[in-house]
């Protein structure tokens, strides 16, 4: 069984590994496409999460939500992204997959909610790849502009339960990874040589997050019990950058001197709650903000930055743990729906996305599920020369537990 | 049982899912290309094309000696030119061997000079041991022949383009030529005589066919003066050594001369073309003076070669491959593609070109190639560059 799923998993990573490495042209602002997802559960449910509290899910957003994790467990994702972008008068399918990140958690101990995590995910992500023409001097050229590369977060943290409904999480946060920029000339006629420019930029720094979840409302009042609330602070990094270009000329090659400079990425701040009325049913909400106006790109803040921020509602159907319960009651499903205003505007026009979220979660094993985030979302407008995107996303991740480094009590 | 068949259902599932969903995910995404490219107006660099025309703002002529060793070897005078011609034979031991008659042919093949004019020539002993890769004009002037004269003078006149022409040897000298055991011998040098105002050429050994080497047809008899055979000797090595004196007369003219040689340099001003422009074309236009140019009617390509200068201070420190710049039949332009010693100019250091005729004219001719420098009171009819690139346009 293991194997078999194990099998199909491997396919289905490959396969979409081999479609066409392609992504929104909206990457070519900032540092491209920032990703936020705590996890695939997350994801189908809207990508909220911040104040859902979660003992068999590593959330990479909000460290407060490790406290309930009681044994070991693995999570491994990967994204398949496609994007049909149109201006009115032409369109294009683009589509690329590719791994999206892992966490490990390790409770050192359960009693006081403190888990150790680590892992890897995506921050941003570049990926465009435009044509433009012209002709001057009487030359008739095309050039290609393609975007790859983007950041990645490398994260260690660890959470803390000084009360059992209370429960706080810090984590480092490395940021790093390169934003390659390259330009092809092409002149139509062969009298004439094209050549290369590769810009590119590799950034690191370090920032903090914070988070805090409180789960005992009912204290408050009984209404408010099925209630848990969640805040995560990002803190403001100062990242350093250090771009180079690399020539490609006809037969010469040649590449400029290193230059250093600074990449300010804002503080972020979210806010989620959590409602949970029964043992089937759980519904959560989150608010999201980064003031990238602030942002600093080598002492400048370009003009196309605005602040963001993202709202997210979502919805799931808790899975039933009895062992003789059916296979399907066994499935976790989720929905969810978000809205994100972006860090850009162009030509004064405010680019916004929404989606709506699904996804389900299944056990593979005991303490191993496959969870699956399916999704569909638009962002930007065909007016003022823009494009609009469809979006289409799956996501997928595999969580697997185990009781590696639990001390058992001696009787 | 049941519950078995129901687990084996559920992987049927897992994997006919995702193997369905692979497949189709392989197939979806487009290929980009200019007829559905999307969101140009995002792309805030653009590039833009300059065409630009740069002058030269330097030259040099200078002379080099330097060994011939080439295809034709030249013998004569005319005007200030001046080419004398060493070679040497390599014979066999021949011990009891009366010389009767020895003759020196050699095939001339070229001229330049006047057609009409007397040709001749001395032949004296060379007095030490020479390389034909690295004898030189300068080699030649002290000590490295006999001042007399050996046999008899050839004297004679240009017939015809090609022509055979034959002189008589020492036989003396020859029959010690045939004695390497016992004499060493390091060939002869032929002088133009005074009254010689041509320059003729001669084809040169280990080129082309052996039957038009130079020769030395040995008549051999026994002790009583009885002709016993007759053999031809063709192995051997020559080369020749060729000068002028005080060739840049003129200021405003660059000189390229073969045969001696004198060799230019020409620099230009590129600082106006930014670091990481793209070089898309590059055209360097140099104006030949006719009248100040010889070129015979023996070169069949009239080419120039002009090599990417290394060092800024050695003119012999430059690439091997050159620029080739040719001009139309009715024009006195010389253009070359520059393309790729611009870029690497811009992209490098600019040591500017050394301009030289090339390997077949630069050790075969004499033909010389008289281009305006920068210093032209015309300036129509200066180096020029014409150079066209692509820069990005924020």
């Amino acid at each position: 069984m293991r194997k078999i799923s194990t099998l199909a998993l491997a396919i289905f990573v490959t396969s979409a590994a081999l479609s066409e490495d392609g992504g929104s042209n909206y990457s070519t602002f900032g540092i491209g496409d920032l990703r936020y997802a705590a996890n695939v559960r997350s994801a189908g449910m809207g990508y909220t999460g911040i104040g859902l509290p979660a003992a068999d899910y590593v959330n990479s957003i909000s460290p407060a939500t490790w406290a309930r994790i009681q044994g070991t467990r693995l999570e491994a994702s990967f994204l398949y992204e496609g994007f049909n972008s149109t201006d009115g008068n032409k369109s294009i399918y683009l589509a690329n997959g590719d791994f999206n990140g892992v966490l490990l958690a390790i409770p050192i101990s359960p009693a006081h909610g403190i888990v150790f995590v680590g892992g890897f995910t995506p921050y941003s992500n570049v990926r465009y790849n435009i044509f433009t023409t012209g002709t001057e001097e009487g030359i008739d050229y095309t050039v290609n502009h393609l975007g790859s590369g983007g950041l990645g977060k490398g994260q260690v943290g660890l959470s803390y339960s000084p009360l059992t409904d209370l429960s706080f999480g810090a984590s480092f946060n490395y940021l790093f990874g390169s934003l390659d920029n390259s330009r092809t000339f092409t002149p139509t006629s062969t009298s004439f040589a094209g050549g290369k420019t590769v810009e590119t930029t590799n950034i690191n720094g370090i920032t903090v997050s914070l988070g805090g979840l409180f789960t005992s409302l009912g204290n408050i009042s009984e209404s408010l019990r099925p209630f848990s609330i969640g805040f995560v602070i990002n803190s403001r990094g100062n990242l350093n950058t250090k771009r180079q270009l690399a020539y490609e000329f006809q037969s010469e090659r040649d590449s400029s001197e290193v230059f250093k400079g600074r990449l300010v990425v804002p503080i972020a701040y979210g806010f989620g709650v959590a409602y949970q009325p029964s043992k089937r049913f759980l519904f959560a909400a989150d608010y999201y903000a980064q003031p990238w106006k602030t942002a600093e790109f080598n002492g400048v803040n370009p003009i196309e930055i605005r602040n963001s921020y993202r709202f997210g509602l979502g919805a799931e159907r808790l899975p039933v743990r009895e062992f003789n319960a059916s296979w399907l009651n066994k499935f976790a499903y989720r929905l969810g729906f978000y809205f994100i205003s972006t860090y850009y505007k162009i030509n004064g026009e405010p680019i916004n996305e929404w989606g709506v979220t699904g996804g389900f979660g299944m056990p593979l094993t005991r303490s191993t599920r496959l969870n699956v985030g399916i999704e569909y979302g638009q962002r930007g407008t065909t007016s003022h020369n823009l494009i609009k995107d469809n979006i289409f996303r799956i996501s997928l991740s595999l969580n697997v537990g185990e009781l590696w480094f639990v001390r058992f009590q001696e009787e | 049982m049941i519950e078995g068949r129901r687990c084996g259902e559920k992987e049927s599932f897992h994997l006919i899912a995702l193997i369905a969903l692979s497949a189709v995910l392989i197939g979806c995404s487009d290929e980009v290309s200019l007829t559905n490219s999307v969101g140009n107006q995002f792309i805030g660099t653009d590039v833009q094309i300059r065409r630009d025309t740069l002058h030269a703002i330097s030259s040099s002529t200078f002379k080099q000696f330097l060994p011939m060793n080439g295809r034709v070897n030249l013998l004569g005078k005319t005007g200030n030119y001046e080419a004398f011609y060493p070679l040497q034979f390599q014979f066999p031991q021949r011990d009891t061997i009366l010389v009767l008659s020895a003759k020196l042919t050699l095939r001339a093949v070229s001229w330049c000079g006047d057609s009409a004019a007397s040709f001749g020539f001395t032949a004296h002993k060379i007095t030490r041991a020479w390389s034909q890769t690295t004898l030189q004009w300068d080699s030649v002037q002290s000590g490295f022949f006999e001042s007399t004269p050996t046999g008899d003078p050839y004297l004679g006149s240009v017939e015809s383009d090609t022509q055979l022409i034959v002189v008589s040897l020492d036989t003396a000298m020859v029959r010690q030529w045939l004695q390497p055991n016992t004499f060493t011998q390091y060939g002869l040098i032929l002088v133009p005589t005074p009254t010689t105002n041509v320059v003729r050429g001669i084809h040169a050994f280990l080129f082309d066919s052996t039957q038009f080497y130079p020769t030395v047809e040995v008549i051999a008899g026994d002790r009583t003066g009885t002709p016993l055979d007759t053999t031809n000797y063709l192995s051997g090595f020559d080369t020749f050594v060729g000068n002028i004196d005080n060739l840049n007369s003129n200021p405003e003219l660059m000189y390229v001369q073969s045969g001696v040689v004198y060799r230019s340099t020409l620099s230009f001003d590129i600082t106006s073309i930014p670091v990481g422009a793209i070089i898309n074309s590059a055209q360097m236009l140099l104006e030949l003076n006719p009248a100040a140019s010889k070129i015979t009617k023996f070169t069949g390509d009239e080419t120039v070669a002009a090599h990417l200068l290394t060092s800024s201070t050695d003119n012999n420190s430059f690439e091997n491959v050159g620029l080739l710049g040719s001009k139309a039949t009715s024009s006195n332009v010389f253009s070359f593609d520059a393309r790729g010693a611009v870029q690497l100019w811009v992209n490098g250091t600019n040591n500017g070109f050394l301009l030289r005729t090339t390997n077949l004219s630069e050790f075969s001719s004499f033909d010389l190639y008289a281009f305006y420098n920068q210093t032209a009171s015309d300036p129509s009819l200066r180096p020029r560059l014409i150079v066209v690139y692509t820069t990005e346009r924020n």
